[in-house]
């Protein structure tokens, strides 16, 4: 880490950049390495027996290998979807394009169990509403869709993460000199020969971010395969980390995190792979003329494109939130959703009860927290990795990602065994062990998002501002911070968001005083009326927005998704 | 061959107009130069022309072609008006080498491999980057990106070539020197010119006719010699060159100029409040006792001309001295001023 | 120097969010003892209770244990059992009381010395077996039951027992927990395995069974109409009904699954003396009709049923077999063998 270099010259740039990896190790690399040793030393004896039996079971090979089925399909297929989306949105004049922006991010706000528990109530294969509703229009013999499926997990796994893919293809496609292709155009390209030569080979940095942040995010992913995958006897690692963790000993955990590694050297192994790429090229697109994107004019197709916008923003977005909404309303499952059966008596008790104002009220702070500690983390980190020439620059940045490609309840076991103060830091039960939770978790999103946008910037707007006298934070703050600013938004919501809903690492790290609004979901899910539950994924998904809405508004659009 | 014709091109944003009421023609093989301010429509100007903008009102013809129309809304897209462009950044592909670049609009005319590696050579050597093809952009300079940006715009032989402040991000003497490597292969290839800046020594160096624009108006449009000597407003008098304005009482006979206490006689077409711009290299200066009188305050020795600073009554009037007869004035001392030439203006003109 | 504080800044910006984070949690607060008798401080119990039961009981342990502060920690028998492993790695239970579902694993946890022996007064009005020595004692008992949805099927047709679950009018229509993910359906796994033969499951996977995560969803989809049979929770089924909804408990006439959920002490517990007082107060008569409000049985024979339901001792006698000490030993083979023949493909 040029650690000795570093030290010989302890300047402010040297000072922050060390602060943000010392963070980073104590509460992401710690926990992780502590685990993963802990799974291989039993009683002080190097042992890798649970390796192999974890291994040399055929049934976690089949999961490994559903799980990077899985993962790359999601990941494909979002990219597929979001670039044209991304396109539309930042580089035509489609109309309402501020709207549909937000709606295509909007399926990240939801919570993503409360998401897929909606999808199987519509794409069900014996009453699933939308297959009922085909079969009646169409006097289909038997149901269209089957959500019980590798297709149905795709589908869904898609729709969860394909915005990180959106968020990042189109803070990237906004931020991109269009003169690039204007020099394309009058060469003689078409818009769509212009699109393959030059915005596609250059926006690849930020495609494959985008990319990896969906793979990650799919692969270890728990809630939506166990309530989509589960009834298809479809097994991916995280189910089967969760079986090994179920055993509920100290030898199901060891196995838990045997199986867990080959996630985490999956998702490091392609983030490497990435890396090299990339290395090989210099993709320096924001130059130093402050530029307006480049609008195309679509002609008559803006209303084809407002179609395509609007009809996929109402399989995707609206579908499932009606379907949350209408679950909200309902006065009993047994019945067919007509006027009769719906009812706002649900939401009564729920505002009513101040039981869901302190989860709220810990679910914002905590996840304000993550994101911001995150953020600052990941700028830093990124800089490191990009920027500077120090050897081992890239280490940081592979370690965020330990945390993301592990399974939420592998990293809550970690936390409880490493800050319950056996290493001098008790953090347990409180707020401060969510926080954690959710840094490990969510990290590398935001650190793949700005490594992302950062190393679009030229090197020489930097020196410049060295040139013209500045400090290194100077510099920072006023030329690199504002230049990727669109990213360090996006990057903070991205861990804000989950952090926000978050269930499984929640439930388990969640002490007297600090219930979540994942919990409270879980229990109104699990134990009441899963009514109440989406009541209160209705009233997230409000503040959500609505929070968004105010501060684009403030801003004047320059912050927000 | 490739004339380009405007025809009351305006351009709107909202309700902005970018561009009101262009109209102009470009022969062929002619350099003009688009000059004005930044935020003066010249810039939305080239980019109807290249066809990345569309005009609100008004036509553009290159040859007899139409190209782009407001009214009917003909527009040809960019790619189809074999047109050769330099942007400010450049916009050399980052992911592509030097040659690759270059080669670009051969390879999408989908000319023979030997005629591509042929033609894209000669242009390397047209702009002197022999050997350079290899390389990848962000192991070039500034400089050496411009002329690669300026081989790649070359190598399809268009019929016109469009430059969009290509010079601004050089440095002052690479500037310089690429001013008369850009004239001189306009001159060797005969190509049509169009040339956006507003640097009003790059304009007057290289064109054959300046067009200068001011609010989205043409203001001038004339060699570079008449805007420099006959500038049609005050506008176009301030932008190019140096200038001191004095306010002026202007009569059918004489023009009266209150505030340094001299009055001109002189036959003037239009009449009443107004302005007389005089351009300090306009004046001169001597120690006896002709012309009008004032107080030397300052004087800069430039080398090749002295630049002073003259009190008369209430301004504050600029001579340049290029005469090369250099007298020694101490500050403060009386000199005589005499206008050889001045320009003078209606106050509601602009 | 300028460069400098710029660092000290950063720093402080960067050490003080973490802070301030740390700091919003401050420990708990003793409070002053009030008027009355019992035990005094905190006392800090995990279970698997649900927490509308939680909240009715909390006001009546309030005045029954006027000076001690009790703090609950509430999640599935899987979840509470995984925050457990994790302290228990740590050297670190928080836990004072232990009230989860699954009996086997105070199995576990004794064989671990891990428990705390304490032979509570009310013991011995407990019917259900209970530990000898006094390490845990059964405190509310749940049964695996089948339930079906009166709308689709009618009480004539509905299924009598597990073997009827097998017939081919059901195909594709039965739905039941994941052994592997939920504690409940492990017990059932294991009991029904035990008296019918694997064969059993393989029967029913044959005959196109669903496995889902856990209970809730099962009774969700029961409910929907996804699924017309369910094997599930006896409390899920009692408590729908009793608002009304279409379904119905069958006992299977071939042996209910009867979990006797136990509570127990932690070793490591820092007020035996509250938890003790609430171990008793839970196997008193006081205790126990809070569990039957939470629509469980009792343990003691003096507490009334669950509404809605018959008597323990009605199906008592006629249980499946349940082998604890197999299901703490041979945990990982009985999932494991549950997915091999009835999740693998």
């Amino acid at each position: 880490m040029g650690v000795k270099g570093a030290l010989s010259r302890l300047d402010a740039k040297w000072l922050v950049i060390l602060g943000s990896v010392g963070v980073l190790v104590i509460f992401v690399v710690v926990p992780m390495v502590y685990l993963v040793i802990n799974s291989f030393i039993v009683d002080g004896v190097v042992d890798f027996d649970n390796y192999k039996t974890v291994y040399s079971k055929i049934v976690n090979w089949e999961a490994l290998m559903n799980t990077f089925k899985l993962s790359l399909l999601v990941m494909i297929l979002s990219l597929i979807i979001s670039f044209p989306l991304a396109w539309l949105v930042g580089r035509t004049n489609m109309p309402g394009k501020g709207f549909f922006r937000t709606t295509f991010v909007a399926t990240y706000m939801i919570p993503p169990y409360v998401g897929a528990i909606a999808w199987t109530q519509l794409l069900n294969p014996s009453v699933g509403f939308v297959n009922t509703m085909l079969v009646h229009m169409f006097n289909l013999s038997s149901s269209p869709f089957n959500i019980y499926s590798m297709g149905g997990l795709v589908w869904v796994l898609t729709l969860f993460y394909s915005p990180f893919a959106f968020i990042t293809i189109s803070r990237a496609l906004e931020k991109m000199d269009p003169t690039l292709e204007e020099a394309a155009r009058i060469s003689g390209a078409s818009p769509l020969r212009a699109l393959c030569d030059v915005t596609l080979p250059l926006m690849f940095p930020s495609i494959l971010a985008g990319g990896l942040l969906v793979f990650i995010a799919a692969g270890s992913c728990f809630g939506i395969p166990s309530i989509v995958g589960m009834p298809a006897q479809i097994e991916v690692l995280t189910t089967r980390i969760v079986t090994y963790v179920y055993m509920g000993d100290s030898k199901g955990i060891r196995d838990a995190t045997a199986l867990a590694v080959s996630l985490m050297l999956v998702a490091n192994s392609i983030l490497f792979f990435m890396t090299m790429m990339l290395g090989k090229k210099d993709y320096v697109t924001i130059g130093g003329k402050s530029t307006r994107p480049n609008i195309v004019d679509l002609g008559v197709w803006k209303w084809a494109a407002v179609a395509v916008a609007v009809t996929y923003g109402l399989v995707t977005v609206f579908l499932p939130i009606a379907s949350i909404f209408v679950s909200s309303l309902i006065k009993t499952y047994s019945q067919p959703i007509n006027l009769s059966n719906l009812t706002f008596e649900n939401w009564l008790p729920v505002i009513q009860s101040s039981q869901f104002i302190v989860p709220i009220k810990n679910s914002f702070i905590t996840a304000t927290a993550a994101a911001t500690i995150s953020t600052v983390i990941a700028v830093f980190v990124s800089y490191l990795a990009i920027k500077t020439r120090a050897k081992g620059r890239f280490i940081p940045d592979v370690l965020s990602t330990l945390g993301g490609a592990t399974p939420s309840v592998v990293i809550a076991l970690a936390l409880i065994i490493t800050f319950s103060g056996n290493l001098g830091l008790n953090l347990y039960s409180t707020l401060a062990i969510l926080v954690v939770g959710y840094m490990v978790k969510y990290l590398t999103m935001s650190v793949r998002t700005i490594s992302a946008s950062l190393s679009q910037v030229h090197a020489s707007l930097e020196e410049a501002a060295l040139n013209s006298g500045a400090s290194w934070l100077r510099t920072c703050k006023d030329i690199m911070l504002p230049l990727i600013a669109p990213s360090i938004v996006a990057g903070w919501f991205l861990v804000f968001m989950p952090s926000f809903y978050e269930l499984t690492m929640s439930i388990i790290l969640y002490g007297a005083k600090t219930k979540t609004i994942g919990v409270l979901l879980y229990e109104l899910q699990t134990y009441a009326d899963p009514q109440s539950a989406s009541v209160l994924s209705v009233l997230v998904l409000i503040i959500v927005l609505a929070g968004n809405l105010i501060i684009r508004k403030l801003t004047k659009g320059s912050v927000g998704i | 061959m490739a004339e380009v014709i405007i025809q009351s091109v305006t351009k709107k944003f909202g309700e902005v107009k970018a561009v009101n009421d262009f109209s102009a023609t470009i022969a062929d093989g002619e350099f003009v130069s688009i000059l004005g301010p930044s935020g003066c429509g010249k810039t939305t100007m080239l980019r109807m022309v290249a066809g990345f903008e569309r005009p609100t009102e008004g036509d553009i013809y290159i040859g007899d072609k139409l190209i782009s129309s407001g009214q009917n809304g003909t527009f040809l897209p960019p790619e189809k008006r074999n047109i050769g462009m330099v942007f400010q950044s450049y916009a050399v592909w980052p992911h592509m080498t030097v040659f690759q670049n270059i080669a670009y609009p051969l390879k999408i005319q989908k000319v023979s491999k030997a005629e591509m590696t042929d033609r894209t050579n000669k242009a390397l050597e047209l702009v002197h980057l022999e050997g350079y093809g290899e390389r990848f952009p962000h192991q070039l300079s500034g400089g050496q990106q411009q002329r690669v940006a300026l081989a790649r715009a070359l190598v399809g032989e268009p019929r016109l070539l469009l430059l969009d402040e290509p010079l601004s991000n050089l440095d002052a003497k690479l500037r310089e020197s690429m001013r008369f490597e850009i004239k001189d292969l306009q001159k060797k290839l005969k190509i049509t010119v169009i040339y956006v800046t507003h640097d009003q020594a790059e304009a007057m160096a290289m064109s054959d006719r300046i067009i200068v624009m001011n609010q989205g108006i043409i203001q001038q449009n004339d060699k570079p010699q008449n805007i420099y000597e006959n500038p049609t407003n005050k506008i176009v008098a301030d932008f190019i060159g140096l200038v001191n304005f004095l306010p002026a009482e202007i009569t059918a006979g004489s023009i009266e100029m209150p505030t340094i206490g001299f009055t001109l006689r002189q036959a003037n077409s239009t009449t009443g409040k107004g302005l007389v711009a005089v351009r300090p290299e306009h004046i001169t200066i001597s120690k006896t006792g002709s012309g009008l009188s004032g107080t030397l305050l300052h004087k800069f020795y430039l080398g090749d001309s002295i630049d002073y600073r003259v009190k008369v009554k209430d301004e504050m009037i600029r001579v340049i001295d290029k005469s090369g007869s250099f007298e020694e004035y101490p500050d403060g001392e009386t000199v005589y001023l005499e206008f050889n030439k001045l320009m003078a203006f209606p106050q509601s003109g602009k | 120097m300028n460069k400098r504080w710029y660092v000290v800044v950063a720093l402080i910006a960067v050490v003080g969010m973490m802070g301030m984070v740390f700091a919003g949690c401050g420990s708990s607060t003793a409070d002053k003892p009030k008027a009355g008798g019992g035990p005094t401080g905190t006392v800090m119990i995990y279970t698997s209770i649900y927490p509308d039961i939680i909240e009715k009981v909390k006001p009546e342990m309030a005045k029954a244990f006027p000076n001690l502060d009790i703090q609950w920690f509430q999640g599935g028998t899987e979840k509470v059992v995984t925050k457990i492993s994790g302290e228990v790695e740590a050297n670190k239970v928080s836990a004072d009381l232990l009230m989860v579902a699954d009996p086997s694993y105070y199995l576990t946890l004794k064989e671990r010395n891990l428990l705390y022996k304490y032979d509570a007064p009310n013991r011995k009005d407990v019917v259900l077996p209970k530990d000898e020595e006094g390490y845990w004692t059964p405190v509310r008992v749940s049964n695996m039951i089948i339930a079906y949805n009166t709308k689709k099927i009618s009480a004539a047709d509905a299924p009598k027992s597990w073997q009827d679950l097998l017939d081919p009018k059901w195909k594709g229509r039965v739905g039941m927990p994941s052994p592997l993910l939920s504690g409940t359906a492990f017990v059932t796994a294991s009991a029904l395995s035990d008296k019918f033969g694997w064969d059993y499951f393989t029967a029913l996977k044959n005959n196109g069974l669903k496995v889902e995560e856990g209970n809730s969803a099962l009774q969700n989809k029961l409910l929907t109409g996804e699924y017309d049979i369910v094997i599930i929770l006896e409390e899920n089924i009692l408590k729908m009904a009793g608002k009304g909804e279409p379904v119905k408990v069958v006992y299977p006439e071939d042996g209910t699954v009867i979990v006797p959920s136990p509570i127990a002490i932690f070793n490591s517990s820092k007020n035996k003396e509250a938890a003790q007082a609430i171990t008793n107060w839970w196997l008193s008569k006081e205790g126990q009709q809070a569990i039957v409000k939470g629509w469980m049985h009792s343990v003691r024979a003096d507490v009334e049923p669950p509404k809605g339901a018959p008597a323990l001792k009605t199906f008592l006698e006629k249980a499946a077999p349940t082998d604890w000490a197999k299901m703490a030993k041979q945990a990982e083979q009985i999932k494991e063998t549950f997915r091999v023949k009835i999740l693998d493909k």
